[in-house]
């Protein structure tokens, strides 16, 4: 249960509940009562908010925005947040909480001063520094990771495989804390379905063990499953689909990954990789 | 002579073509008499969404395929249930357009679009639309931006258009109005806007105001204002955003309403609230209220009590009663005396944590506030804001007297907020009110085609879906139940088992009521997934 709460989409949700669905439509814009006027410097936005302000943003990213972001705002299934202030502007932030990006969803259940106040909060964990850096090497980190034959699993630019995320850009997205705890427990914080924004929220590469009315067994990760039919992916790249009404038992397995533990590297081997893979922006 | 050869040939075309009937308030009255068409929202007055048609069975439902697909001119999803009359269907597209379709072929035959502002962003709802009504020769629709416009039926022309609200106090309306003797009764919603809510009564002729009544007070000597501390009654909310029923014997409408503002951080209007979170029941004549019923006393969590009352006569130890049942955003559903409000009794019908039970009256006795009320880090409470069920309609069949509702067991972590609210605006507000909440993901959301006794609310058997449903559902005298799950798996259950007998991946979530029709002898069903409605007939 926590895993599955921990993997689900952190929906700010709306009143709009009233009417349908979860995810919302833009609301209605227009600068914030109290709040300052957009690219307002010196004094911007965010730099405005009193420590009561900050204190505010603070709850409210815990409440919202933690679950994917992590408590501590380092990153989990969504990026790391330290310094993201600093890099994309108070504004660019502010339309990224606004509009959402990638697996976000655009939070639009909040006023423009509790956003605000949020961009307020975030900023201040990037005038600290990041909350840890990697301290292996990033050169050596990435021989391990072709030691380790990663590749046969995972792509990077344009050389890999594709039955793991693609870590393009992954030490953009998460921070070294995350990476080091998954390498080696990669089931127990798998990231979201990010296959079909239909799937937004449910638990990615999630392993189901079925039985067939007839005998056979099979273990993948689940591609697919409506109330009628289940799909799932083997290793080789392979889709199986089930009709649910001819197998004898289906079984998530929440908590096991297919990805392999790497409990096994040297912790300098692990620091070097996790280094490595902390150097993945992307773009460069 | 010419003239009157051509009178003739006049004459002899409008016998031909007996398409756009008229269609006055008795037909409406007697709706269950003619199955062959879907006449009201609610299939009748008594929202029951039961279809008297039985070519469709169990043994042959398994041959269904589609007859006919229409896709919508815009985008966005058809959340609209069709009406249909002797051959024509009329259905509606987001924001507020309207088509008329030849139900047998699906050859579009007008098409109307009102000019709706296109700087107008309604605040907590989506700009769609779910349905039309009709009386007489006209088509009447109510518009996202607030106004009631009759159509003409044979042609979409306008023939009054009325402004029912105005929308820069909050107001936008998704909801189908209800056509009675001579009057279309039509809610408002903008409960997370600061909208007052309030039920009206137009004219069918021209369109002229005849009544309006408040759900919430206006001023501090209006009856429920001592519910609200501190004048908070000024907040508004009461929104009356789904469609109604009506008893025509009793000339009673039934309406239900939304939450008080602002919702999920109720310290600033300490009491009851009223009349938020109730049924209403409102002389057609006059728009009097002759009763109220409050489900959620205080309501912190948007659970709004919109959801259709399904009206139906049964026995209750013994003796006929005239019921008024309701499956309520709560998760508990209810069995009410519809003559006088009296409550019957209630059970769960989703998973809740918030209530141990309702009393003898009906007043849900809560657990502690620490572990019901929303709070600034989040308190976990089932059900969801989406609730137990949405605005999605059960139905209810005479033949099995099963009440069968499309329920989901989810939670979500309540969030409380600061309770501002500045009509019209979203400035001040948070999470649309008071709050928010985050909400249980597809994976830990469950929802279930129930079948519960409709006088008592025992279950008689479940269907389990996966992913978070949003689809009404449909009870046919040919013994079948139709919905859909969330991937747009439409299906059809055994009306007495729920066991499942056929169903077809529409490709898109199906987001509406099911419905039920005929022409030329042959059954049609009808529902949509996505943007387009799909209708579906035997071969």
């Amino acid at each position: 249960m926590t895993l599955m709460r921990r993997v689900c989409v952190a929906i700010l949700v709306l009143a709009v509940l009233g009417f349908g669905r979860n995810l919302v439509m833009a609301s209605p814009q227009g600068p914030p009562p109290q709040g300052p006027p957009p690219n307002a410097s010196p004094g911007s936005p965010a730099e405005r908010l009193t420590p009561d302000d900050i204190a505010m943003g603070k709850q409210l990213f815990a409440a919202n925005c933690a679950s994917c972001h992590g408590v501590d705002a380092s990153g989990q299934l969504g990026p790391n947040l330290h310094g993201v202030v600093q890099r994309l502007g108070e504004q660019g932030v502010f339309g990224i909480v606004r509009n959402g990006r990638g697996g976000m969803p655009p939070v639009s259940s909040i006023n423009d001063r509790r956003v605000w106040q949020v961009v307020g909060y975030v900023r201040t964990l990037g005038e600290t520094g990041p909350v840890e850096a990697a301290t292996g090497d990033p050169e050596k980190g990435k021989a391990v990771y072709e030691a380790n034959g990663c590749s046969a699993c995972h792509t990077i630019g344009t050389t890999g495989g594709g039955v793991g995320p693609q870590l393009t850009t992954i030490g953009r997205s998460r921070a070294p804390k995350y990476l080091h705890a998954f390498l080696l427990d990669p089931g127990k914080t798998p990231p979201p379905d990010m296959t079909l924004p239909e799937r937004a929220g449910n638990t990615g590469y999630l392993l189901v063990h079925v039985v067939t009315k007839d005998g056979h067994e099979m273990t993948g990760i689940r591609v697919n499953e409506d109330t009628f039919e289940l799909t799932l992916r083997d290793v080789g790249g392979h889709f199986y689909t089930y009709d649910k009404s001819k197998l004898k038992t289906i079984e998530a397995e929440p908590g096991k990954s297919v990805m392999p533990s790497y409990s096994n590297l040297s912790a300098t081997d692990l620091d070097n990789l996790v280094a490595y893979l902390s150097s993945l922006k992307g773009g460069q | 002579m010419r003239t009157a050869r051509y009178i003739l040939a006049l004459l002899a075309l409008c016998f031909a073509v007996p398409s756009f009937a008229q269609v006055p308030y008795e037909r409406l009255k007697d709706a269950a008499k003619e199955p062959d068409n879907w006449l009201t929202y609610g299939g009748n007055y008594s929202s029951q969404r039961f279809s008297g048609l039985k070519q469709i069975t169990p043994e042959n439902v398994a041959n269904l395929r589609v007859a006919w697909a229409y896709q919508m001119r815009g985008g966005g999803v058809m959340e609209s249930s069709p009406i249909i009359v002797d051959g024509i269907m009329y259905v509606t597209e987001p924001p507020s357009n309207v088509t008329a379709i030849d139900a047998r072929t699906g050859k579009p035959l007008w098409h109307y679009v009102p000019q709706v502002p296109r700087d107008f962003v309604p605040i907590g709802l989506f700009p769609t639309n779910r349905g039309v009504a009709v009386l007489d020769d006209k088509v009447i629709l109510a518009t996202i931006d607030d106004h009631l416009i009759a159509l003409d039926a044979k042609s979409g022309v306008v023939r009054w258009n009325s402004v029912i609200a105005d929308r820069m106090d909050g107001y936008a309306i998704t909801q189908a109005p209800l056509a009675i003797n001579g009057k279309i009764v039509v809610g408002v919603g903008g409960g997370e806007a600061g909208a007052h809510g309030f039920l009206s009564c137009f004219d069918a002729k021209d369109g002229k105001l005849l009544w309006k009544t408040y759900t919430v007070p206006r001023s501090a000597s209006d009856p429920g204002a001592d519910t609200w501390a501190n004048g908070s009654w000024s907040n508004g909310g009461g929104t009356t955003w789904n469609t109604g029923s009506y008893d025509p014997e009793l000339n009673l409408i039934y309406w239900g309403t939304g939450n008080p503002a602002p919702d999920w951080n109720g310290e600033g209007r300490v009491g009851d609230n009223l009349f938020t979170c109730a049924m209403i029941a409102l002389d057609a004549e006059t728009g009097a209220m002759k009763w109220y019923f409050q489900f959620t006393p205080h309501e912190t969590h948007d659970w709004d009590a919109a959801e259709p009352p399904i009206l139906l006569d049964a026995s209750i130890n013994g003796k006929p009663r005239k019921l008024l049942v309701q499956a309520n955003r709560n998760a508990f559903y209810y069995v009410l005396d519809r003559t006088n409000g009296q409550f019957i009794t209630g059970v769960p019908f989703a998973k809740q944590t918030w209530a141990k039970g309702l009393d003898a009256k009906g007043r849900p006795i809560t657990f502690p506030a620490s572990q019901i009320e929303p709070s600034v880090e989040g308190t976990l409470v089932y059900p969801s804001l989406t609730g137990g069920i949405n605005w999605t309609s059960p139905c209810y069949s005479p033949l099995t007297g099963l009440f069968y509702v499309n329920a989901r067991d989810g939670f979500a972590y309540y969030i409380k907020g600061e309770p501002k609210m500045a009509p019209g605006n979203s400035v001040g507000i948070i999470g649309g009110g008071g709050g928010g909440g985050r909400m249980s993901g597809p994976d830990e959301t469950t929802t279930w085609i129930r079948a519960l006794v409709a006088t008592t609310g025992e279950k008689k058997w479940e269907y389990k879906m996966i992913g978070d449903s949003w689809t009404g559902v449909l009870a046919t005298a040919g013994g079948l139940v139709f919905s859909a799950d969330a991937a747009g798996n439409f299906f059809a259950l055994d009306a007495n088992t729920g066991a499942p007998l056929w169903h077809l991946l529409l490709g898109s979530s199906v987001r509406s009521n099911p419905v039920s029709y005929a022409v030329d002898g042959r059954q049609y069903v009808a529902d949509s997934a996505g943007n387009t409605l799909f209708v579906f007939s035997l071969p």
